[in-house]
């Protein structure tokens, strides 16, 4: 009986995925049909489209009609320029005095003042450019269409970065446009090597998404391999870069990041100049760089850009934190619970007496505890900016003194959760400090179970799962657990500029120079003023 | 077999060092001390001969066969019966050592940290995350035991604190009863030395051929150094009385006071005593599945990684009664077994293949 059952649900569990299939071939069916040639017919063509874009009130149709030519513009409107459009090619199309029959398209390209044009002759291209804010001419006698670069939409002006704000550094950030984030790289890579790759990803979005690389750093296989990956991605429509991430990481299942995400250009050229890629997508100011280690996430632009000694004196309070949001919560529990003698007795008093009133065990309390701060963290965030007032006021109370007082939890977990916290928002890149805050349960589990002991074997797991993970290729935890040459410079220091004359061992491989040798400054090398 | 996967020569010694010194820091001392006595000190330093003489074999051995393991080249050397009855020997030891490894790992945890907590809830969980690692490949176990053991043996400094205790005049008298008994403290050492045979399971994995030697003879000097250093402070501060304790390090570090606040922090030490024994489990349980996977040809080791667990976990219930016993053991039967199976038949193995290698050479 049950194997048959078992095969039942096999097969209604197929039945519906072959139908899907052959959906999916109607679907290919009505598309190659949008693959039809145009005509030289332009009322032929004008049916093609209208009936392409039927029940869209947005796109506008505008027919020519001298006595020397008939043509037609379809356009969406917001998506184009239509002031320039009156101007340099209606204006310049109505003030025709003769044309020449011969090759009538360039005779056309060649009066209208527009610098970026392109010739088309299939109704899918057509259809494509028009989308994408390009007006099309269609002119009778012609087989192919012009399609005018006039795209101009409402774009967000370049604003200072929200997510990765600075003291000292560029205050420029990335944009939701494309073509405004390239100029941005642009004009900070000026050189030629810097080489940009288009692929349009989503059935319905058609995302434009940029693969950006310096040529001669980079190595090549690591371009194959991310353009392969982002290839493969075949759904409806991306909407932030998070979604590419999710599809070319190495392995989805971990809870760490496995690229950088950025909306700062003066990082992203750093890291392209490191021999990274980095993928920009239209649509979102966050830039992805990979491949990354998990040193790499604990840097941030300002280490450089301030003198080596605070650099590495903050990266190293960084690893600092990192340990304890980690692990304090857990080790607090493990302590209160199992190794009491370890703590000096003075505090320990303190800490039982303050425990005294209390009526759950250590490890409840922090699980109430630090699931209520996460509430509020989340809370916090997605709230409309007019409540967020009173949440703050609330959480105040429910992890301030009312709790304490209602016996719910001790003072002391109340500072261990809030040094936590603020530990946990250390990490300069966010993506991290989400891992942090999710793995940190687990951990608090293991403490109250097997003490101290479990903590350890809390963090050999991590350990041992990182040392697995790859990023493109590149073992995570590099250049510390690989053992490279030089492993500490930019890992967990920041040495000084003129000490890091190579590239990271991994992504620099290509080409290693750096800089010169022999940059430290010294008043006595002077130069030729002596 | 060997596949991509590569390590360095620094990875080799840092997983090495622990994988020597995890477990023999706790009872070497002791053990040592009721044979020496006064000289307890300088048996790190003669016990490690037998550790050169081992990396020796295993390197000699390695530049015959640089990219078989000892299970493969029992194999060439001496036939494909013998050979594989060999390979089982090797097997067999190393899963039951394992085994020894979790018990005493299980019972140091139980009777000092965590009284109450059953022994099998400590060797389950070790086994596991060994497993986990091991599942990962050699690659990832010799990651990770560069972190575990950086962080392992940072922990030494600790016992810097308790110099203005110690007594040099416990070194004294030097030699008392002729240098009999020095021998007999140094031969504990050898059985925790000849385990440098476990670097003929790694080597094969070794991206640097020539840098095995230096890697095998520092890991071995390190060890050397890290006892040496322990069972001095022991002995300077317990004297003879270290022979009467099951753990002297462990007691060492319970005396530790810092400015007089920070006291009792052995539980510290110990947790991190667990990344050293986490590195040697994980060696001795690679060690153990590759040598199945080998002799009975598997396509891939990995599979067979958690019945060998459940299997060491059963062996750490079989082996000992108590520690006692396992005491008892250690200074009778180990020093003997040990070196039969991992300095002996390896000098054995070494020598029928050079003769083969010298007969074919001939014709």
């Amino acid at each position: 009986m049950s194997v048959l059952g078992v095969k039942g649900i096999i097969r209604i569990r197929k039945l519906p995925r072959k139908s899907r299939k052959k959906n999916s071939g109607n679907q290919a069916k009505v598309h190659s049909s949008q693959d039809t040639p145009l005509s030289g017919e332009i009322e032929q063509n004008i049916a093609l489209f209208s009936s392409a874009f039927r029940e869209s009130p947005d796109i506008i149709i505008r027919k020519i009609h001298t006595d020397k030519l008939l043509a037609a513009v379809i356009y969406v409107e917001g998506l184009c320029d239509t002031k320039k459009l009156d101007e340099f090619v209606l204006g310049a199309l109505i003030s025709l005095q003769e044309i020449e029959e011969t090759d009538l398209l360039t005779f056309i390209e060649n009066h209208l003042a527009i610098s970026k044009t392109e010739h088309l002759s299939k109704l899918s291209d057509g259809v494509n450019a028009i989308l994408l804010g390009k007006p099309l001419l269609l002119i009778n006698g012609c087989q192919e269409a012009l399609a005018l670069g006039l795209t101009q939409f409402e774009k967000r002006p370049i604003e200072e970065p929200k997510a990765e704000t600075s003291i000292r550094g560029p205050r420029e950030g990335f944009t939701e446009t494309l073509s405004t984030n390239v100029s941005l790289i642009r004009r900070i890579i000026r050189d030629p090597a810097l080489k940009i790759k288009k692929l349009q990803i989503g059935k319905y979005t058609k995302t434009d998404v940029l693969i950006c690389y310096v040529e001669g750093l980079v190595d090549h296989t690591l371009i194959e391999e991310i353009e392969n990956r982002l290839k493969r991605i075949d759904i409806d429509g991306v909407y932030e870069s998070g979604y590419l991430e999710q599809f070319i990481e190495d392995n989805p299942y971990s809870p760490f990041p496995q690229v950088l995400y950025t909306e700062r250009p003066d990082v992203l050229s750093a890291n392209l100049l490191e021999g990274r890629a980095a993928i920009l997508m239209d649509g979102t100011p966050f830039a992805l760089i990979a491949p990354v280690s998990f040193f790499s996430l604990f840097q941030s632009q300002e280490d450089y850009y301030e003198r080596f000694w605070i650099g590495t004196f903050i990266r190293l309070l960084r690893f600092l934190f990192l340990v304890i949001s980690l692990f304090l919560p857990s080790t607090y529990v493990a302590i209160t619970t199992f190794h009491q003698e370890m703590v000096p007795t003075s505090l320990l008093l303190n800490i039982a007496s303050a425990r005294e009133g209390v009526a759950f065990p250590a490890i409840v309390e922090v699980f109430i505890m630090e699931l209520s701060f996460e509430a509020l963290r989340e809370a916090g965030i997605r709230l409309p900016r007019q409540v967020g007032s009173a949440v703050s006021i609330v959480g105040a109370l429910v992890i301030g003194e009312a709790a304490v007082q209602a016996g719910i939890v001790s003072a002391p977990m109340i500072i261990v959760v809030s040094i936590t916290g603020i530990a946990s928002f250390m990490v300069p890149r966010y993506s991290v400090g989400l891992a942090i805050r999710i793995l940190r349960f687990p951990i608090i589990l293991l403490g109250g179970i097997l003490g101290l002991i479990g903590v350890m074997l809390g963090f050999i797991l991590i350990i041992i799962h990182l040392c697995g993970l790859r990023s493109f290729g590149i073992p995570y935890l590099s250049p510390i657990s690989t053992l490279q040459k030089n492993l500490y410079r930019d890992s967990l220091i920041r040495a000084p500029l003129w000490k890091m004359n190579e590239r990271p061992h991994f992504t620099g491989n290509f080409n290693k120079t750096r800089q010169s040798e022999d940059l430290k400054p010294d008043p006595n090398k002077g130069g030729e003023e002596g | 077999m060997t596949g991509k996967e590569k390590i360095s020569a620094v990875q080799i010694e840092f997983m090495m060092v622990p994988t020597i010194i995890g477990t023999g820091l706790l009872s070497i001392p002791a053990i040592a001390a009721k044979l020496a006595l006064h000289d307890m000190w300088l048996t790190p330093l003669f016990g490690a001969i037998t550790g050169y003489i081992t990396v020796f074999i295993v390197w000699k051995i390695y530049k015959l066969y640089p990219t078989l393991t000892p299970y493969q080249y029992s194999e060439e050397i001496l036939g494909k019966w013998i050979g594989k009855i060999v390979g089982l020997v090797f097997v067999f030891f190393y899963i039951q050592n394992c085994g020894l490894i979790v018990r005493q790992y299980s019972d140091f945890i139980t009777s000092n940290v965590m009284h109450e907590t059953p022994l099998v809830a400590f060797s389950t969980t070790l086994l596991f995350i060994s497993g986990l690692a091991v599942r990962g490949g050699i690659e990832v176990v010799a990651r990770s035991s560069v972190i575990c053991s950086g962080i392992y043996i940072a922990w030494a400094l600790v016992v810097l604190f308790i110099i203005n205790k110690i007594d040099l005049g416990q070194l004294l008298p030097f030699l008392e009863n002729g240098p009999l008994p020095l021998i007999k403290g140094s031969m504990i050492h050898s059985s925790w030395y000849s385990e440098f045979f476990l670097l003929a399971f790694l080597l094969p994995y070794l991206n640097n051929q020539k840098a095995a030697l230096k890697a095998g003879m520092k890991s071995v000097f390190y060890v050397m150094v890290l006892l040496f250093y322990v069972s001095f402070f022991v002995l300077t501060l317990f004297g003879l009385t270290s022979m009467n304790q099951l753990y002297p390090v462990y007691t060492m570090i319970r005396s530790l006071s810092l400015f007089g606040f920070f006291e009792n922090f052995e539980v510290l030490v110990t947790a991190a005593w667990v990344l050293g024994n986490y590195v040697k489990t994980s060696v001795f349980l690679y060690v153990s599945c590759i040598g199945i996977a080998q002799i009975f040809r598997l396509s891939d080791y990995r599979l067979i990684v958690f019945p060998v667990c459940l299997l060491i976990l059963l062996f750490s219930y079989w082996n000992v009664p108590n520690i006692v016993f396992l005491i008892h053991y250690m200074f009778t039967i180990q020093p003997f077994y040990f070196m039969i199976v991992q300095t002996f038949l390896p000098f054995v193995l070494l020598m029928v293949g050079m003769y083969r290698k010298k007969r074919r050479g001939n014709q």
